[in-house]
Protein backbone atom coordinates (compact mmCIF):
# COMPACT_ATOMS: atom_id res chain seq x y z
CA UNK A 1 0.00 0.00 0.00
CA UNK A 2 2.79 2.36 0.97
CA UNK A 3 4.62 1.45 -2.23
CA UNK A 4 1.55 2.23 -4.26
CA UNK A 5 1.19 5.63 -2.69
CA UNK A 6 4.86 6.35 -3.33
CA UNK A 7 4.42 5.39 -6.95
CA UNK A 8 1.55 7.77 -7.26
CA UNK A 9 3.55 10.59 -5.76
CA UNK A 10 6.22 10.11 -8.39
CA UNK A 11 3.61 10.22 -11.11
CA UNK A 12 2.28 13.40 -9.69
CA UNK A 13 5.71 14.92 -9.59
CA UNK A 14 5.89 14.30 -13.30
CA UNK A 15 2.70 16.26 -13.70
CA UNK A 16 3.93 19.03 -11.48
CA UNK A 17 7.26 19.35 -13.23
CA UNK A 18 5.74 20.12 -16.59
CA UNK A 19 5.40 23.89 -16.25
CA UNK A 20 8.62 24.18 -14.30
CA UNK A 21 10.74 22.78 -17.10
CA UNK A 22 9.47 25.50 -19.37
CA UNK A 23 10.48 28.30 -17.03
CA UNK A 24 13.72 30.10 -17.81
CA UNK A 25 15.44 29.16 -14.60
CA UNK A 26 14.79 25.53 -15.46
CA UNK A 27 13.07 25.02 -12.13
CA UNK A 28 16.27 25.44 -10.20
CA UNK A 29 14.52 26.40 -6.99
CA UNK A 30 11.71 24.75 -5.11
CA UNK A 31 8.81 26.59 -6.57
CA UNK A 32 5.19 26.76 -5.60
CA UNK A 33 2.70 28.30 -7.97
CA UNK A 34 5.55 29.40 -10.21
CA UNK A 35 7.01 31.90 -7.77
CA UNK A 36 10.46 32.00 -6.22
CA UNK A 37 10.48 30.81 -2.66
CA UNK A 38 12.59 32.83 -0.30
CA UNK A 39 12.40 31.67 3.30
CA UNK A 40 8.79 30.63 3.04
CA UNK A 41 7.74 33.83 1.28
CA UNK A 42 6.55 33.25 -2.26
CA UNK A 43 7.19 36.05 -4.70
CA UNK A 44 5.69 35.89 -8.13
CA UNK A 45 8.00 37.06 -10.86
CA UNK A 46 6.70 38.22 -14.19
CA UNK A 47 10.25 38.24 -15.51
CA UNK A 48 10.30 34.45 -15.13
CA UNK A 49 7.07 33.81 -16.97
CA UNK A 50 7.36 30.50 -18.85
CA UNK A 51 8.33 30.99 -22.47
CA UNK A 52 5.25 29.26 -23.87
CA UNK A 53 2.99 31.59 -21.89
CA UNK A 54 4.83 34.73 -22.94
CA UNK A 55 4.75 33.63 -26.59
CA UNK A 56 1.06 32.96 -26.30
CA UNK A 57 0.48 36.43 -24.89
CA UNK A 58 2.57 38.24 -27.50
CA UNK A 59 0.84 36.29 -30.26
CA UNK A 60 -2.23 38.34 -29.26
CA UNK A 61 -0.62 41.77 -29.64
CA UNK A 62 0.49 43.78 -32.66
CA UNK A 63 4.05 43.41 -33.92
CA UNK A 64 5.13 46.79 -32.58
CA UNK A 65 4.09 45.86 -29.04
CA UNK A 66 5.86 42.56 -29.57
CA UNK A 67 9.12 44.41 -30.24
CA UNK A 68 8.49 46.50 -27.12
CA UNK A 69 7.92 43.35 -25.08
CA UNK A 70 11.27 41.96 -26.25
CA UNK A 71 12.87 45.06 -24.71
CA UNK A 72 11.41 44.62 -21.23
CA UNK A 73 14.12 42.43 -19.68
CA UNK A 74 16.64 39.81 -20.73
CA UNK A 75 14.24 36.98 -19.86
CA UNK A 76 11.47 38.30 -22.06
CA UNK A 77 13.96 39.15 -24.80
CA UNK A 78 15.46 35.66 -24.80
CA UNK A 79 12.04 34.00 -24.79
CA UNK A 80 10.69 36.07 -27.64
CA UNK A 81 13.89 35.90 -29.68
CA UNK A 82 14.16 32.16 -29.41
CA UNK A 83 10.48 31.44 -29.87
CA UNK A 84 9.14 33.92 -32.38
CA UNK A 85 8.48 32.40 -35.80
CA UNK A 86 6.29 35.01 -37.47
CA UNK A 87 6.91 38.73 -37.85
CA UNK A 88 5.33 41.43 -39.96
CA UNK A 89 6.90 44.88 -40.25
CA UNK A 90 4.68 46.22 -43.00
CA UNK A 91 3.35 48.89 -40.62
CA UNK A 92 6.81 50.44 -40.65
CA UNK A 93 6.71 53.49 -42.86
CA UNK A 94 10.18 54.99 -42.48
CA UNK A 95 12.69 52.83 -40.66
CA UNK A 96 12.03 49.32 -41.86
CA UNK A 97 15.58 48.89 -43.06
CA UNK A 98 17.12 49.85 -39.72
CA UNK A 99 14.64 47.77 -37.81
CA UNK A 100 15.37 44.70 -39.93
CA UNK A 101 19.12 45.22 -39.52
CA UNK A 102 18.62 45.31 -35.77
CA UNK A 103 15.98 42.61 -35.32
CA UNK A 104 17.07 39.92 -37.77
CA UNK A 105 20.21 38.99 -35.78
CA UNK A 106 18.00 38.53 -32.69
CA UNK A 107 14.89 36.85 -34.09
CA UNK A 108 16.79 33.95 -35.57
CA UNK A 109 13.94 31.45 -35.49
CA UNK A 110 11.74 33.38 -37.88
CA UNK A 111 9.97 31.27 -40.44
CA UNK A 112 7.66 33.91 -41.84
CA UNK A 113 8.70 37.50 -42.43
CA UNK A 114 6.41 40.02 -44.06
CA UNK A 115 8.14 43.19 -45.27
CA UNK A 116 5.64 44.58 -47.70
CA UNK A 117 6.18 48.30 -48.30
CA UNK A 118 4.16 51.15 -49.63
CA UNK A 119 7.12 53.47 -49.56
CA UNK A 120 10.32 51.68 -50.63
CA UNK A 121 12.68 51.32 -47.67
CA UNK A 122 14.39 47.96 -47.75
CA UNK A 123 17.91 47.80 -49.10
CA UNK A 124 20.06 44.84 -50.02
CA UNK A 125 21.93 44.87 -46.70
CA UNK A 126 18.66 44.09 -44.88
CA UNK A 127 17.99 41.02 -47.01
CA UNK A 128 21.60 39.92 -46.58
CA UNK A 129 21.26 40.25 -42.79
CA UNK A 130 18.03 38.26 -42.80
CA UNK A 131 19.70 35.53 -44.81
CA UNK A 132 22.74 35.35 -42.54
CA UNK A 133 20.74 35.00 -39.33
CA UNK A 134 17.31 33.53 -40.07
CA UNK A 135 18.12 30.09 -41.35
CA UNK A 136 14.64 28.69 -40.84
CA UNK A 137 13.03 31.22 -43.14
CA UNK A 138 10.31 29.67 -45.29
CA UNK A 139 7.99 32.49 -46.20
CA UNK A 140 9.28 35.90 -47.23
CA UNK A 141 7.23 38.80 -48.52
CA UNK A 142 9.36 41.54 -50.09
CA UNK A 143 6.66 42.99 -52.26
CA UNK A 144 7.19 46.49 -53.56
CA UNK A 145 10.84 46.64 -52.55
CA UNK A 146 11.85 48.91 -55.39
CA UNK A 147 15.27 49.52 -53.92
CA UNK A 148 16.36 45.89 -53.83
CA UNK A 149 18.83 44.77 -56.47
CA UNK A 150 20.02 41.40 -57.72
CA UNK A 151 22.28 41.16 -54.68
CA UNK A 152 19.21 40.33 -52.59
CA UNK A 153 18.20 37.45 -54.81
CA UNK A 154 21.76 36.10 -54.83
CA UNK A 155 21.81 36.28 -51.04
CA UNK A 156 18.51 34.40 -50.82
CA UNK A 157 19.73 31.83 -53.32
CA UNK A 158 22.82 31.10 -51.25
CA UNK A 159 21.42 31.38 -47.76
CA UNK A 160 17.74 30.43 -47.77
CA UNK A 161 17.42 26.96 -49.28
CA UNK A 162 14.23 26.29 -47.30
CA UNK A 163 12.16 29.06 -48.84
CA UNK A 164 8.79 27.72 -49.91
CA UNK A 165 7.04 31.03 -50.42
CA UNK A 166 8.45 34.19 -51.94
CA UNK A 167 6.62 37.34 -52.87
CA UNK A 168 8.69 39.77 -54.92
CA UNK A 169 5.83 41.39 -56.73
CA UNK A 170 6.80 44.83 -57.82
CA UNK A 171 10.53 44.37 -57.23
CA UNK A 172 11.31 45.74 -60.64
CA UNK A 173 15.08 45.87 -60.36
CA UNK A 174 15.66 42.14 -60.32
CA UNK A 175 17.20 40.77 -63.50
CA UNK A 176 16.18 37.57 -65.20
CA UNK A 177 19.61 36.12 -64.47
CA UNK A 178 19.26 36.56 -60.73
CA UNK A 179 15.76 35.12 -60.69
CA UNK A 180 16.94 32.11 -62.63
CA UNK A 181 19.82 31.78 -60.19
CA UNK A 182 17.41 31.89 -57.25
CA UNK A 183 15.28 29.11 -58.65
CA UNK A 184 18.36 26.96 -59.10
CA UNK A 185 19.05 27.05 -55.36
CA UNK A 186 15.65 27.49 -53.74
CA UNK A 187 14.25 24.23 -55.01
CA UNK A 188 11.52 24.00 -52.39
CA UNK A 189 9.63 27.04 -53.69
CA UNK A 190 5.94 26.34 -53.86
CA UNK A 191 4.52 29.85 -54.03
CA UNK A 192 6.10 32.52 -56.14
CA UNK A 193 4.58 35.93 -56.75
CA UNK A 194 6.13 37.88 -59.60
CA UNK A 195 3.10 40.05 -60.20
CA UNK A 196 3.52 43.60 -61.30
CA UNK A 197 6.46 43.31 -63.62
CA UNK A 198 4.84 45.77 -65.95
CA UNK A 199 6.61 47.83 -68.52
CA UNK A 200 5.53 51.12 -67.15
CA UNK A 201 2.68 52.16 -69.42
CA UNK A 202 0.48 54.33 -67.27
CA UNK A 203 -2.76 53.42 -69.01
CA UNK A 204 -2.38 49.96 -67.53
CA UNK A 205 -3.17 51.32 -64.11
CA UNK A 206 -6.89 50.91 -64.42
CA UNK A 207 -6.57 47.39 -65.68
CA UNK A 208 -4.28 46.50 -62.83
CA UNK A 209 -6.72 47.79 -60.28
CA UNK A 210 -9.54 46.08 -62.10
CA UNK A 211 -7.68 42.84 -61.64
CA UNK A 212 -7.39 43.51 -57.94
CA UNK A 213 -3.71 44.07 -57.71
CA UNK A 214 -2.49 46.81 -55.49
CA UNK A 215 0.71 47.33 -57.32
CA UNK A 216 1.40 49.57 -60.21
CA UNK A 217 4.51 51.52 -60.96
CA UNK A 218 4.27 54.17 -63.64
CA UNK A 219 8.02 54.52 -63.74
CA UNK A 220 9.07 50.92 -63.71
CA UNK A 221 11.04 51.08 -66.89
CA UNK A 222 13.68 48.74 -65.51
CA UNK A 223 11.03 46.08 -65.53
CA UNK A 224 11.25 45.92 -69.27
CA UNK A 225 14.82 44.75 -69.14
CA UNK A 226 13.85 41.94 -66.84
CA UNK A 227 10.90 40.97 -68.94
CA UNK A 228 12.64 40.82 -72.27
CA UNK A 229 13.80 37.35 -71.42
CA UNK A 230 11.19 36.24 -68.95
CA UNK A 231 10.51 33.35 -71.27
CA UNK A 232 13.91 32.01 -70.33
CA UNK A 233 13.03 32.62 -66.74
CA UNK A 234 9.93 30.50 -66.89
CA UNK A 235 11.98 27.76 -68.44
CA UNK A 236 14.34 28.05 -65.50
CA UNK A 237 11.45 27.95 -63.03
CA UNK A 238 9.97 24.97 -64.86
CA UNK A 239 13.32 23.23 -64.83
CA UNK A 240 14.20 23.96 -61.22
CA UNK A 241 11.04 24.38 -59.19
CA UNK A 242 9.25 21.12 -59.75
CA UNK A 243 7.41 21.58 -56.45
CA UNK A 244 5.94 24.94 -57.41
CA UNK A 245 2.25 25.17 -56.51
CA UNK A 246 1.42 28.80 -56.96
CA UNK A 247 2.74 31.37 -59.39
CA UNK A 248 1.61 34.89 -60.04
CA UNK A 249 2.70 36.37 -63.36
CA UNK A 250 0.18 39.17 -63.43
CA UNK A 251 0.99 41.76 -66.10
CA UNK A 252 4.21 40.09 -67.12
CA UNK A 253 3.40 40.96 -70.67
CA UNK A 254 6.35 39.31 -72.28
CA UNK A 255 5.32 35.91 -71.01
CA UNK A 256 4.42 33.77 -74.00
CA UNK A 257 3.34 30.25 -74.77
CA UNK A 258 6.89 28.91 -74.65
CA UNK A 259 7.25 30.07 -71.08
CA UNK A 260 3.88 28.83 -69.85
CA UNK A 261 4.37 25.49 -71.59
CA UNK A 262 7.77 25.14 -69.88
CA UNK A 263 6.01 25.76 -66.61
CA UNK A 264 3.25 23.27 -67.33
CA UNK A 265 5.75 20.58 -68.19
CA UNK A 266 8.14 21.36 -65.35
CA UNK A 267 5.72 22.02 -62.50
CA UNK A 268 3.10 19.24 -62.52
CA UNK A 269 1.98 20.17 -59.00
CA UNK A 270 0.89 23.66 -60.03
CA UNK A 271 -2.40 24.58 -58.32
CA UNK A 272 -2.73 28.31 -58.72
CA UNK A 273 -1.61 30.29 -61.73
CA UNK A 274 -2.28 33.92 -62.41
CA UNK A 275 -1.71 34.92 -66.02
CA UNK A 276 -3.77 38.06 -65.81
CA UNK A 277 -2.66 40.56 -68.43
CA UNK A 278 -0.24 38.14 -70.09
CA UNK A 279 -1.54 39.33 -73.42
CA UNK A 280 0.76 37.24 -75.60
CA UNK A 281 -0.37 33.80 -74.48
CA UNK A 282 -2.69 31.71 -76.65
CA UNK A 283 -4.73 28.52 -76.34
CA UNK A 284 -1.52 26.49 -76.47
CA UNK A 285 -0.65 27.68 -72.97
CA UNK A 286 -3.99 26.59 -71.52
CA UNK A 287 -3.90 23.29 -73.40
CA UNK A 288 -0.47 22.52 -71.94
CA UNK A 289 -1.75 23.39 -68.45
CA UNK A 290 -4.86 21.25 -68.94
CA UNK A 291 -2.75 18.30 -70.08
CA UNK A 292 0.09 18.57 -67.62
CA UNK A 293 -1.23 20.10 -64.41
CA UNK A 294 -4.07 17.89 -63.14
CA UNK A 295 -4.11 19.64 -59.76
CA UNK A 296 -4.74 23.09 -61.18
CA UNK A 297 -7.49 24.64 -59.06
CA UNK A 298 -7.27 28.31 -59.82
CA UNK A 299 -6.50 29.98 -63.12
CA UNK A 300 -6.71 33.64 -64.00
CA UNK A 301 -6.75 34.53 -67.68
CA UNK A 302 -8.00 38.06 -67.29
CA UNK A 303 -7.39 40.09 -70.43
CA UNK A 304 -5.73 37.16 -72.25
CA UNK A 305 -7.59 38.06 -75.39
CA UNK A 306 -6.12 35.36 -77.61
CA UNK A 307 -7.86 32.66 -75.58
CA UNK A 308 -10.66 30.90 -77.48
CA UNK A 309 -13.08 28.00 -77.07
CA UNK A 310 -10.26 25.59 -77.88
CA UNK A 311 -8.69 26.34 -74.51
CA UNK A 312 -12.02 25.87 -72.70
CA UNK A 313 -12.67 22.52 -74.38
CA UNK A 314 -9.15 21.30 -73.57
CA UNK A 315 -9.91 21.88 -69.87
CA UNK A 316 -13.25 20.05 -70.27
CA UNK A 317 -11.69 17.09 -72.09
CA UNK A 318 -8.97 16.62 -69.55
CA UNK A 319 -11.57 16.74 -66.84
CA UNK A 320 -13.61 14.03 -68.53
CA UNK A 321 -10.47 11.97 -69.12
CA UNK A 322 -9.48 12.10 -65.46
CA UNK A 323 -12.99 11.56 -64.18
CA UNK A 324 -13.36 8.66 -61.73
CA UNK A 325 -15.34 5.73 -63.09
CA UNK A 326 -18.15 5.52 -60.57
CA UNK A 327 -20.61 8.13 -59.45
CA UNK A 328 -19.94 7.38 -55.81
CA UNK A 329 -16.26 8.18 -55.97
CA UNK A 330 -16.98 11.08 -58.27
CA UNK A 331 -19.32 12.65 -55.78
CA UNK A 332 -16.78 12.51 -52.97
CA UNK A 333 -13.85 13.72 -54.96
CA UNK A 334 -15.50 16.43 -56.96
CA UNK A 335 -15.23 19.05 -54.32
CA UNK A 336 -11.56 18.37 -53.75
CA UNK A 337 -10.38 18.27 -57.32
CA UNK A 338 -10.56 20.27 -60.49
CA UNK A 339 -10.88 23.96 -61.17
CA UNK A 340 -12.66 25.88 -58.46
CA UNK A 341 -11.72 29.33 -59.65
CA UNK A 342 -11.43 30.65 -63.18
CA UNK A 343 -11.27 34.21 -64.40
CA UNK A 344 -11.90 34.74 -68.11
CA UNK A 345 -12.92 38.37 -67.86
CA UNK A 346 -12.26 40.33 -71.04
CA UNK A 347 -11.54 37.11 -72.97
CA UNK A 348 -14.06 38.22 -75.55
CA UNK A 349 -13.39 35.50 -78.12
CA UNK A 350 -14.89 32.74 -75.96
CA UNK A 351 -18.47 31.62 -76.75
CA UNK A 352 -21.28 30.47 -74.41
CA UNK A 353 -21.39 26.74 -75.32
CA UNK A 354 -17.70 26.29 -74.48
CA UNK A 355 -18.02 28.05 -71.12
CA UNK A 356 -21.24 26.18 -70.31
CA UNK A 357 -19.49 22.87 -71.02
CA UNK A 358 -16.74 23.97 -68.67
CA UNK A 359 -19.22 24.98 -66.01
CA UNK A 360 -20.92 21.58 -66.26
CA UNK A 361 -17.64 19.70 -65.97
CA UNK A 362 -16.41 21.59 -62.94
CA UNK A 363 -19.20 21.79 -60.35
CA UNK A 364 -17.03 23.94 -58.08
CA UNK A 365 -17.19 26.74 -60.64
CA UNK A 366 -20.08 28.99 -59.76
CA UNK A 367 -21.72 31.90 -61.50
CA UNK A 368 -24.40 32.37 -58.88
CA UNK A 369 -24.39 35.40 -56.66
CA UNK A 370 -22.30 35.16 -53.54
CA UNK A 371 -19.92 32.58 -54.97
CA UNK A 372 -18.76 33.78 -58.36
CA UNK A 373 -15.81 31.49 -58.80
CA UNK A 374 -16.25 31.70 -62.55
CA UNK A 375 -15.58 35.33 -63.30
CA UNK A 376 -16.37 36.62 -66.77
CA UNK A 377 -16.98 40.32 -66.47
CA UNK A 378 -16.76 42.22 -69.70
CA UNK A 379 -17.84 39.18 -71.73
CA UNK A 380 -21.33 40.33 -72.60
CA UNK A 381 -22.01 37.38 -74.88
CA UNK A 382 -21.54 34.97 -71.96
CA UNK A 383 -24.42 36.21 -69.82
CA UNK A 384 -26.41 33.09 -70.69
CA UNK A 385 -23.94 30.79 -68.92
CA UNK A 386 -25.07 29.55 -65.51
CA UNK A 387 -23.79 27.11 -62.92
CA UNK A 388 -25.84 24.17 -61.72
CA UNK A 389 -27.21 26.09 -58.72
CA UNK A 390 -29.24 28.38 -60.95
CA UNK A 391 -30.45 25.52 -63.13
CA UNK A 392 -31.43 23.36 -60.18
CA UNK A 393 -34.06 25.88 -59.27
CA UNK A 394 -35.92 24.74 -62.38
CA UNK A 395 -34.91 21.11 -62.80
CA UNK A 396 -34.82 18.11 -60.54
CA UNK A 397 -31.60 17.70 -58.64
CA UNK A 398 -30.60 14.53 -60.47
CA UNK A 399 -30.75 15.89 -63.99
CA UNK A 400 -27.57 16.99 -65.65
CA UNK A 401 -27.64 20.73 -66.04
CA UNK A 402 -28.11 22.12 -69.49
CA UNK A 403 -27.21 25.49 -70.87
CA UNK A 404 -29.80 27.91 -69.67
CA UNK A 405 -31.45 30.34 -71.99
CA UNK B 1 -33.63 14.45 -5.83
CA UNK B 2 -32.00 11.35 -4.49
CA UNK B 3 -30.94 10.11 -7.89
CA UNK B 4 -29.33 13.44 -8.78
CA UNK B 5 -27.34 13.31 -5.54
CA UNK B 6 -25.97 9.90 -6.34
CA UNK B 7 -24.92 10.85 -9.90
CA UNK B 8 -23.22 14.10 -8.86
CA UNK B 9 -19.71 13.02 -8.08
CA UNK B 10 -17.55 15.33 -6.04
CA UNK B 11 -13.76 15.46 -6.33
CA UNK B 12 -11.43 16.67 -3.62
CA UNK B 13 -8.55 18.88 -4.73
CA UNK B 14 -5.66 19.48 -2.34
CA UNK B 15 -3.47 22.56 -2.71
CA UNK B 16 0.27 22.85 -2.07
CA UNK B 17 -0.56 24.40 1.30
CA UNK B 18 -2.80 21.46 2.19
CA UNK B 19 -6.20 23.06 1.75
CA UNK B 20 -8.86 20.74 0.35
CA UNK B 21 -11.51 21.98 -2.06
CA UNK B 22 -14.57 19.98 -2.99
CA UNK B 23 -15.65 20.41 -6.57
CA UNK B 24 -18.27 18.65 -8.65
CA UNK B 25 -16.61 16.35 -11.13
CA UNK B 26 -18.31 18.03 -14.07
CA UNK B 27 -16.72 21.35 -13.12
CA UNK B 28 -13.32 19.92 -12.20
CA UNK B 29 -12.94 17.97 -15.44
CA UNK B 30 -12.61 21.24 -17.37
CA UNK B 31 -9.01 20.90 -16.23
CA UNK B 32 -7.21 18.53 -18.56
CA UNK B 33 -4.69 17.62 -15.89
CA UNK B 34 -7.41 16.68 -13.38
CA UNK B 35 -9.20 14.79 -16.12
CA UNK B 36 -6.15 12.72 -16.97
CA UNK B 37 -5.45 12.09 -13.29
CA UNK B 38 -9.01 10.88 -12.76
CA UNK B 39 -8.58 8.64 -15.78
CA UNK B 40 -5.41 7.32 -14.15
CA UNK B 41 -7.43 6.37 -11.09
CA UNK B 42 -6.85 9.33 -8.78
CA UNK B 43 -9.54 11.04 -6.78
CA UNK B 44 -11.78 8.06 -6.09
CA UNK B 45 -11.34 8.24 -2.33
CA UNK B 46 -8.42 10.49 -1.41
CA UNK B 47 -7.88 14.07 -2.52
CA UNK B 48 -6.06 14.90 -5.75
CA UNK B 49 -2.87 16.70 -4.78
CA UNK B 50 -2.10 19.81 -6.82
CA UNK B 51 1.45 20.63 -5.81
CA UNK B 52 1.75 23.76 -7.89
CA UNK B 53 -1.33 25.65 -6.79
CA UNK B 54 -1.89 27.53 -3.56
CA UNK B 55 -5.12 27.94 -1.61
CA UNK B 56 -5.70 31.53 -2.68
CA UNK B 57 -5.30 30.77 -6.38
CA UNK B 58 -7.19 27.49 -6.38
CA UNK B 59 -10.12 29.19 -4.67
CA UNK B 60 -10.34 31.57 -7.62
CA UNK B 61 -9.94 28.81 -10.16
CA UNK B 62 -12.57 26.65 -8.50
CA UNK B 63 -14.89 29.65 -8.61
CA UNK B 64 -14.29 29.89 -12.37
CA UNK B 65 -14.73 26.16 -12.92
CA UNK B 66 -18.06 26.19 -11.07
CA UNK B 67 -19.33 29.22 -12.95
CA UNK B 68 -18.42 27.68 -16.30
CA UNK B 69 -20.09 24.40 -15.40
CA UNK B 70 -23.29 26.22 -14.44
CA UNK B 71 -26.07 27.13 -16.83
CA UNK B 72 -25.25 30.84 -16.86
CA UNK B 73 -26.22 32.62 -20.06
CA UNK B 74 -23.56 33.64 -22.58
CA UNK B 75 -24.00 37.33 -21.82
CA UNK B 76 -23.87 36.80 -18.09
CA UNK B 77 -20.76 34.66 -18.42
CA UNK B 78 -19.02 37.25 -20.58
CA UNK B 79 -19.51 39.95 -17.99
CA UNK B 80 -18.57 37.62 -15.18
CA UNK B 81 -15.36 36.60 -16.98
CA UNK B 82 -14.36 40.23 -17.52
CA UNK B 83 -14.69 40.86 -13.79
CA UNK B 84 -12.90 37.65 -12.98
CA UNK B 85 -9.69 38.56 -14.81
CA UNK B 86 -9.76 42.12 -13.46
CA UNK B 87 -7.29 41.50 -10.64
CA UNK B 88 -3.90 42.82 -9.51
CA UNK B 89 -0.88 41.70 -11.53
CA UNK B 90 0.42 39.30 -8.88
CA UNK B 91 -2.87 37.43 -8.76
CA UNK B 92 -3.03 37.51 -12.54
CA UNK B 93 0.37 35.85 -12.72
CA UNK B 94 -0.63 33.14 -10.24
CA UNK B 95 -3.85 32.47 -12.14
CA UNK B 96 -1.98 32.34 -15.43
CA UNK B 97 0.50 29.79 -14.17
CA UNK B 98 -2.11 27.77 -12.35
CA UNK B 99 -4.47 27.60 -15.32
CA UNK B 100 -1.52 26.56 -17.46
CA UNK B 101 -0.50 23.88 -14.98
CA UNK B 102 -4.08 22.65 -14.66
CA UNK B 103 -4.61 22.93 -18.43
CA UNK B 104 -7.84 24.89 -18.30
CA UNK B 105 -7.60 26.04 -21.89
CA UNK B 106 -10.50 28.51 -21.96
CA UNK B 107 -9.40 30.26 -18.79
CA UNK B 108 -5.80 30.34 -19.97
CA UNK B 109 -6.97 32.02 -23.17
CA UNK B 110 -8.91 34.64 -21.21
CA UNK B 111 -5.98 35.41 -18.95
CA UNK B 112 -3.51 35.61 -21.84
CA UNK B 113 -5.88 38.01 -23.60
CA UNK B 114 -6.09 40.13 -20.44
CA UNK B 115 -2.30 40.41 -20.24
CA UNK B 116 -2.10 41.13 -23.98
CA UNK B 117 -4.63 43.95 -23.59
CA UNK B 118 -2.60 45.36 -20.72
CA UNK B 119 0.67 45.58 -22.67
CA UNK B 120 -0.76 46.68 -26.02
CA UNK B 121 0.77 49.92 -27.24
CA UNK B 122 3.06 50.28 -24.21
CA UNK B 123 6.78 51.04 -24.11
CA UNK B 124 9.17 48.64 -22.33
CA UNK B 125 9.49 50.97 -19.34
CA UNK B 126 5.71 51.09 -18.93
CA UNK B 127 5.49 47.30 -19.12
CA UNK B 128 8.25 46.97 -16.51
CA UNK B 129 6.39 49.29 -14.17
CA UNK B 130 3.11 47.47 -14.73
CA UNK B 131 4.53 44.05 -13.85
CA UNK B 132 7.24 45.14 -11.44
CA UNK B 133 10.05 43.85 -13.65
CA UNK B 134 13.60 45.02 -13.12
CA UNK B 135 15.52 46.29 -16.14
CA UNK B 136 18.46 43.89 -16.19
CA UNK B 137 20.02 44.95 -19.49
CA UNK B 138 23.65 46.02 -19.77
CA UNK B 139 24.15 49.62 -20.93
CA UNK B 140 25.02 48.34 -24.42
CA UNK B 141 21.87 46.19 -24.58
CA UNK B 142 19.84 49.06 -23.23
CA UNK B 143 21.13 51.29 -26.02
CA UNK B 144 20.08 48.68 -28.60
CA UNK B 145 16.60 48.44 -27.10
CA UNK B 146 16.32 52.22 -27.15
CA UNK B 147 17.22 52.29 -30.85
CA UNK B 148 14.72 49.57 -31.77
CA UNK B 149 12.02 51.44 -29.93
CA UNK B 150 12.84 54.70 -31.65
CA UNK B 151 12.71 53.04 -35.08
CA UNK B 152 9.54 51.19 -34.28
CA UNK B 153 7.81 54.31 -33.02
CA UNK B 154 9.01 56.73 -35.66
CA UNK B 155 7.42 54.53 -38.27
Amino acid sequence: MAGEVKGRREDLNLYSEKPMMLAFDGGKSGIGAGGVEIEGLVITEWKDIPMELLLRIVSLVDDRTLIMASGVCSGWRDAICSGLTHLCLSWCKNNMNNLVLSLAPKFTKLQTLVLRQDKPQLEDNAVETIVSYCHDLQDLDLSKSFKLSDLSLYALAHGSPNLTKLNISGCTAFSDVSLEYLTEFCRKLKFLNLCGCVNGATDRALQVYACNYFFFSPSATEGVIWLTSLVNNLQAIGRNCSQLQSLNLGWCENVGDVGVMSLAYGCPDLRTLDLCGCVCITDDSVIALANRCPRLRSLCLYYCRNITDRAMYSLVHNRVKNKPATWESRKGRYDEEGLKSLNISQCTAITPPAVQALCDSFPALHTCSGRHSLVMSGCWNLTSVHCACAVQAHHTASSIPHPAH
Amino acid sequence: MESSETTTKVLKLKTSDNEVFEVEEKAALQSEIIKSMVEDGYGTDDAIPLFNVEKKTLAKIVEWLKKHASDASKDELEKWDADFVDVDTDSLYDLLLASNYLSVEVLLGQLAQKVADMIKGKQPEEIRKLFNIKNDFTPAEEEEVRKDNAWAFKC
